[in-house]
């Protein structure tokens, strides 16, 4: 079955006076559970792609079916519900709020929906424990932390609404090889307990990692 | 959900304590400054609705009898006799002044105790006595603050010579800023800030045959500036044969229209002097508070920008943003409330540099009116600032 459906998709950046073809024509299924890498060089588009389907930018043309619903043209607070329950965000760069304890980073996505306040606090500890971050790191503000700890923490934030897709943007870009295999382990896991995972990343030696790779050059995918 | 909104809007100063702190101060200084504002302008036309506000006072005239008012009771005879026989001119309807009856002590202070007319106090029976036969009594703001209208009390007047006692009645308490007459000033360029007061420490009994009597005659001082009030539909002819006659006797006149066209000139001066201070005061602090504001969203944009990954829309990012400001705003709104109640409870209490800012229950709403408009530039700095700007513009240029 499948979770996301892209057709036809075309998005441009305006530069200048111009406007830059990010994306031509772009047609991609991904099935549930399904754990997909989107590889190509820098500046290829694969980001922008990352961002489509996460509602994070829109698009010029084409159509965008989400487990079914056409999320083409969506309200903004019908966008946020999304990105707030059925998926989940990890970067590069983390995305983290660096003075914030790990602890309340992960509660952030629960801020915004109907979680009670007072059991917050316990699924987020519930859910860096289950990706593996030491309890004494809990209370740490972020930019205390390692960069493979950050990850943990942004991995714990995207999936502790239980979203059904988690989207990672070159998660290991900032990770030595060591904490790169371990996070890339807590993909796998999730993948595991039927996420669906879709990573952006241009390093070959964790391909081994993922159901299937697509590439992307010039906007396209090819 | 509101436990989890009141934490983020106290994470929104989180990182930025000093600048909260100071925007807050500003937020203080500018509601305070446009009060001040407003509250002098008041002041300045507080005068001219008093004066306004006397009954036919645009058929009198303000007079001074003799040169020197400190001149003792040398006139004083001679005085009464002039203002008798004016008195006796048909086209005079009333001749009014003030009495000064002596003294009463009130928590080991001395009040004075002065006696004028129904038409100058405002208040007042004809008789100035109640149907118990009690003296009718009325109270500048600071005198007998324990006791309430309608309160009887024993009053022990005394003057140099004697004392009365005399069971009153309150009957009324002037609330601050209610001038009046002070009948202590004459000049060639007469005007309201020259004739009015704005009374403290005094009791005021109405200026009637039957008071006088009560409070004995002998002991009474009365004022050699006053007001000669015309009959309605007295000829002009008629008027200034009076006016003439006065002029004759000793008296300095000052019409109507002359304290109106001298009050206008000083209150526009007053005005340009008064008014360039705290109106600047007033600018600098409002655009300064607006500054402040774009700092704080640009220092939060980052934050905001994780908030709209975990799920927060735009639309409830501009309900945070708002209510972050909002809540520093109206905290010093309550602030300025607070003083605002203070000095119009406790008018003897304000500091000397307030003395000539007026404050009325109006502050409360013009209060919520500035908040309301401050919030709504900040609504449009907010849409500048954040509504046109991508999560993917804000994390490229803020979180790289």
């Amino acid at each position: 079955m499948n979770i996301i459906e892209l057709h036809e998709i075309n998005k441009t950046y305006p530069i200048g006076k111009d406007r830059f073809h990010a994306l031509k024509n772009v047609s991609l299924t991904v099935e549930r559970g399904e754990m997909l890498s989107v590889m190509g060089a820098s500046g290829s588009g694969k980001t922008t792609l990352l961002n489509i389907i996460g509602l994070l930018d829109g698009f010029d043309s084409g159509e965008y079916i989400l487990s079914g619903e056409n999320v083409t043209k969506l309200r903004d607070h019908e966008s946020a519900n999304i990105r707030n329950g059925r998926i989940g965000f990890v970067f590069q760069d983390f995305c983290l709020l660096q003075n914030e304890s790990a602890l309340f980073n992960v509660m952030l996505p629960m801020y915004f929906n109907k979680t009670s306040f007072w059991k917050m606090k316990r699924k987020a500890a519930e859910t860096l424990k289950h990706v593996g971050l030491q309890e004494t790191q809990y209370k740490k503000p972020v930019k205390l932390l390692s960069g493979g700890q950050k990850q943990r923490v942004a991995i714990a934030r995207a999936i502790v609404n239980e979203p059904d897709i988690i989207l990672a943007d070159e998660p290991s870009g900032a990770l030595d090889s060591e904490s790169s295999r371990q996070i890339m382990e807590v993909f796998k896991e999730l993948n595991r307990e039927s996420k669906t995972v879709i990573v952006v990343t241009h390093d070959e030696t964790v391909s081994g990692y993922y159901n299937r790779v697509i590439r992307i050059g010039d906007g396209r995918i090819v | 959900m509101l436990k989890k909104n009141l934490s983020l809007i106290i994470r929104f100063y989180k990182d930025a304590k000093v600048s909260g702190l100071l925007l807050f101060t500003v937020f203080i200084l500018s509601q305070f400054s446009m009060l001040s504002l407003i509250g002098k302008y008041r002041t300045c036309m507080q005068y001219d609705r008093c004066y306004k506000s006397i009954p036919d006072v645009d058929r009198s005239v303000y007079y001074m009898y003799g040169e020197n008012l400190t001149a003792g009771n040398d006139f004083t005879a001679k005085y009464h006799e002039v203002l008798s026989e004016l008195s006796q001119n048909s086209c005079v309807e009333d001749i009014s002044c003030r009495s000064y009856m002596g003294t009463v002590i009130d928590r080991e202070e001395e009040v004075n105790v002065i006696a004028m007319d129904e038409r100058l106090l405002g208040y007042g029976s004809d008789t100035g006595i109640d149907e118990d036969g009690h003296i009718q009594i009325f109270l500048s703001p600071d005198v007998f603050t324990d006791r309430s209208v309608t309160d009887e009390i024993d009053l022990q007047i005394r003057t140099d010579e004697q004392t009365v006692n005399i069971r009153a009645v309150i009957s009324g308490r002037y609330k601050a800023a209610e001038y009046l007459p002070g009948f202590n000033i004459y000049s060639n360029k007469m005007d309201c800030y020259d004739m009015l007061t704005e009374y403290t420490n005094t009791i005021f009994v109405v200026k009637t045959p039957e008071t006088e009597k009560l409070l004995m005659k002998n002991d009474m001082y009365d004022s050699r500036t006053g007001f000669i009030f015309f009959s309605d539909g007295s000829a002009v002819s008629e008027r200034s044969e009076v006016l003439e006659e006065m002029n004759r006797s000793g008296f300095s006149i000052s019409t109507y229209d002359d304290i109106i066209a001298n009050t206008e000139y000083k209150t526009n001066k007053l005005l340009e002097d008064a008014i360039p201070l705290p109106l600047m005061t007033f600018v600098l602090t409002f655009l300064f508070s607006i500054s402040m504001v774009v700092l704080m969203l640009d220092k939060n944009m980052q934050t905001y920008s994780v908030y709209y990954l975990c799920g927060l829309s735009k639309k409830k990012s501009y309900f945070l943003f708002l209510s972050s400001i909002g809540i520093s705003e109206l905290l010093a709104a309550v602030i300025n409330a607070a003083i605002t109640l203070y000095c119009l409870y406790f008018p003897e209490r304000r500091p000397e540099y307030m003395q000539d800012i007026m404050f009325s229950w109006n502050n409360l709403y013009l209060l919520l009116v500035q908040a309301v408009f401050v919030l709504m530039i900040i609504f449009l700095e907010i849409v500048i600032t954040y509504h046109k700007r991508s999560f993917i513009q804000i994390k490229n240029q803020e979180l790289k």
